[in-house]
């Protein structure tokens, strides 16, 4: 089998990885996806953080090491026995054995803090919203999901920011897509569905051509050319025909991969209700064109979609060599 | 650093290995071994086992591409997340962190199943005690300190059997070294004879000039590629401290691991000192510490001096 395709999700907690991930799997398919949570490689249960007074979010608190090698096995089409952490009391469970699908989805706070583990990922996304929006999120989800009160939420996330600003936010710099969800400046509060959606797209990886899209009416998406990127503008109040339209161009870059199309994309939840955004839609799809192109360009003998994928032609040659 | 070296001691349950690589560790300093125990990589806890109805001695039973992952890894000098079976309950625990010392051993039933993970060893013991004997090793061991009854283990050693035959003792062809200790015959005294199978697939130490004794001393029967050489568990201890004496000569370059501690074995809480065992603990020494010395220097290590030649 040709190596497996390895994206990562990496953000502070609570950025929206989970919401970007599910939306991408519901489309390939649980049997298509390998999901890897970076959390299970903390080396400290919740009780032992406590006591060491150290964040999840510092290098120290993390297996980094383990991270990087368990990326590389996946990325070779190889088995791994993952450690399992459990949100629901903070300790370790026995581990699982994992082998990687056609897609494998890395997601987590540290996963690309050294080289070595940057090295592997055909795309590298991060997850950079507002501190505002994510604050709230995380306000949301913890008291929701994992049994805190606002209070204890908010003040982690003031015990966290050092670490967040050390450790997390400077990986940014290595993704291939930079990606903030954020409110309108004249959107009313509280209206989930309709963030807009502002992207950082870095030149490592090519997209479609979506300039026939661009203009300044308010259903219009924002382009704007700089050194070695471009920043996307989608708007969240876009009609949902015009974001049918902008989907609609991606897709045509995925004319072998419409047996995906019955897939819902742009779906998240607020605590148990569903809504739809569109502006996430078109979020999901472009990272979907990266995922199914490089795919395609590995099952054809190629290194992939990267142009910066040194170690990837060096993984493909490997391979080539080993099936000869 | 350079490159830990991998002593793999290998062989049926009840079979002596933790015996052998207890002394290993207690001469070589706990500081400097990484012992590693495969029944960790066990896919089924003890409850799944009876459910399926699967023994542990079933590669099907144990994630054996993992243990061939992890060995290569230990080899490389990498760390690896080990995970934990708990003898005690049969459950499985949290895995834990294991970076490789100077030397590894792997312990366990099946460490030479695959290609991938015979490839990774410097040395490969394998222990093969008369199945009467390993029997009654077995039994002392789980009844006294896994909480069997004798019925139960019995029961359980009658289970096994077939998977025994068809996966564990073929491993024993893949030996440098195939130990088997025996009752013998050496009248009144009860210590066990060690009758060792030394093939060439690694440079073997030349014990001919220590013969002598018969039934009470060394013997040697040389083969093709291997010899049989048998210590006598009633070996006089003049004739053991001059084997022994040999041995260490020719590690010269080790001397300072020299202790009195080789040849312990325990029996419940009891320790013993065996002549025969001490002997087979220091040949093993050998291996390890000429492929250590080897390594050190920029070699790769006497297997691949020998495949080289041949």
């Amino acid at each position: 089998m040709p190596r497996p395709i390895i994206l990562g999700v990496v953000g502070d907690s609570a950025a929206g990885k989970t919401t970007i991930t599910r939306g991408l799997v519901r489309i390939l398919g649980e049997d298509g996806v390998t999901h890897v949570c970076t959390d299970d490689y903390h080396r400290y249960d919740r009780r032992q953080r406590a006591e060491r007074d150290i964040t999840p979010l510092h290098p120290d608190c993390n297996y980094i090491d383990i991270i990087a090698q368990h990326i590389g096995h996946l990325s070779r089409g190889e088995p791994i026995l993952k450690p399992v952490y459990r949100h629901s009391d903070g300790t370790f469970g026995p581990p699982e054995y994992v082998q990687p699908a056609r897609f494998t989805v890395i997601e987590g706070l540290l996963g690309y803090h050294a080289p070595e583990m940057r090295a592997a990922y055909d795309v590298r996304v991060f997850l950079n919203p507002p501190e505002e929006v994510r604050r709230r999120w995380k306000v949301q989800r913890d008291c929701s999901r994992r049994g805190y009160t606002t209070d204890q939420v908010l003040s982690e996330l003031d015990r966290r920011e050092p670490d967040s600003e050390a450790f997390i936010r400077p990986q940014r710099r290595h993704a291939d897509m930079l990606v903030s969800f954020m409110p309108q400046a004249t959107a009313a509060e509280g209206d989930p569905s309709h963030l807009d959606a502002e992207l950082v797209l870095r030149d490592e990886l090519p997209y479609p051509d979506l300039t026939p899209f661009v203009g300044d009416g308010p259903d219009s998406l924002i382009l704007e050319e700089r050194a070695g990127e471009r920043v996307l503008h989608i708007p969240g109040r876009m009609d949902p025909e015009r974001g049918a339209a902008i989907e609609e161009a991606v897709w045509s870059r995925m004319q072998f991969a419409t047996h995906l199309r019955s897939g819902r994309l742009g779906e998240f939840t607020t605590g148990t209700d569903l809504h739809r955004s569109e502006s996430l839609a078109v979020v999901q799809l472009l990272i979907l064109h990266h995922l199914v192109n490089a795919k395609a360009a590995v099952a054809l003998g190629g290194s992939g979609v990267r142009s910066d994928n040194g170690a990837q032609k060096a993984a493909a040659a490997a391979a080539k060599a080993d099936a000869t | 650093m350079t490159r830990p070296i991998i002593l793999g001691v290998v062989g049926d349950s009840g079979a002596g290995k933790t015996t052998i690589t207890r002394g290993l560790v207690g001469i070589l300093g706990e500081d400097q071994v990484t012992a590693v125990a495969t029944d960790d990589y066990h896919r089924y806890d003890r409850e799944q086992r009876a459910e399926r109805g699967i023994t542990p001695l079933h590669p099907n039973c144990n994630y054996v591409d993992i243990i061939s992952q992890h060995l290569r890894l230990l080899r490389e000098g990498e760390p690896i997340l080990k995970p934990v079976y708990q003898h005690a309950d049969g459950t499985f625990g949290p895995p834990v962190y294991v970076s490789p010392k100077p030397f590894t051993i792997v312990e366990g039933l099946l460490g030479y199943h695959t290609e991938g993970m015979r490839g990774c060893y410097d040395v490969r013991v394998y222990l093969a005690p008369p199945e009467e004997l390993r029997r009654k090793w077995k039994i002392q061991r789980d009844s006294s300190r896994r909480g069997y009854t004798e019925d139960q283990v019995l029961a359980e050693l009658d289970k096994r059997e077939p998977d025994s035959a068809q996966f564990i003792r073929p491993q024993e062809r893949h030996a440098d070294m195939v130990v088997s200790f025996r009752e013998g015959d050496g009248g009144e005294s009860k210590a066990l004879d060690a009758e060792l199978l030394l093939r060439d697939s690694l440079p073997q130490p030349d014990l001919s000039a220590l013969v002598g004794g018969g039934k009470r001393g060394i013997t040697i029967d040389e083969g093709d590629s291997e010899r049989h050489v048998n210590v006598a568990g009633a070996i006089g201890p003049k004739q053991a401290a001059e084997l022994e004496e040999a041995i260490w000569d020719k590690l010269h370059f080790a001397s300072h691991l020299r202790s009195e501690r080789l040849g312990e074995f325990t029996i419940g809480d009891d320790v013993h000192r065996s002549e025969s065992l001490a002997v087979v603990q220091l040949l093993i020494l050998y291996h390890v510490v000429t492929a250590k010395a080897a390594v050190a220097l920029g070699g790769e290590g006497p297997r691949a001096e020998v495949a080289t030649v041949e």
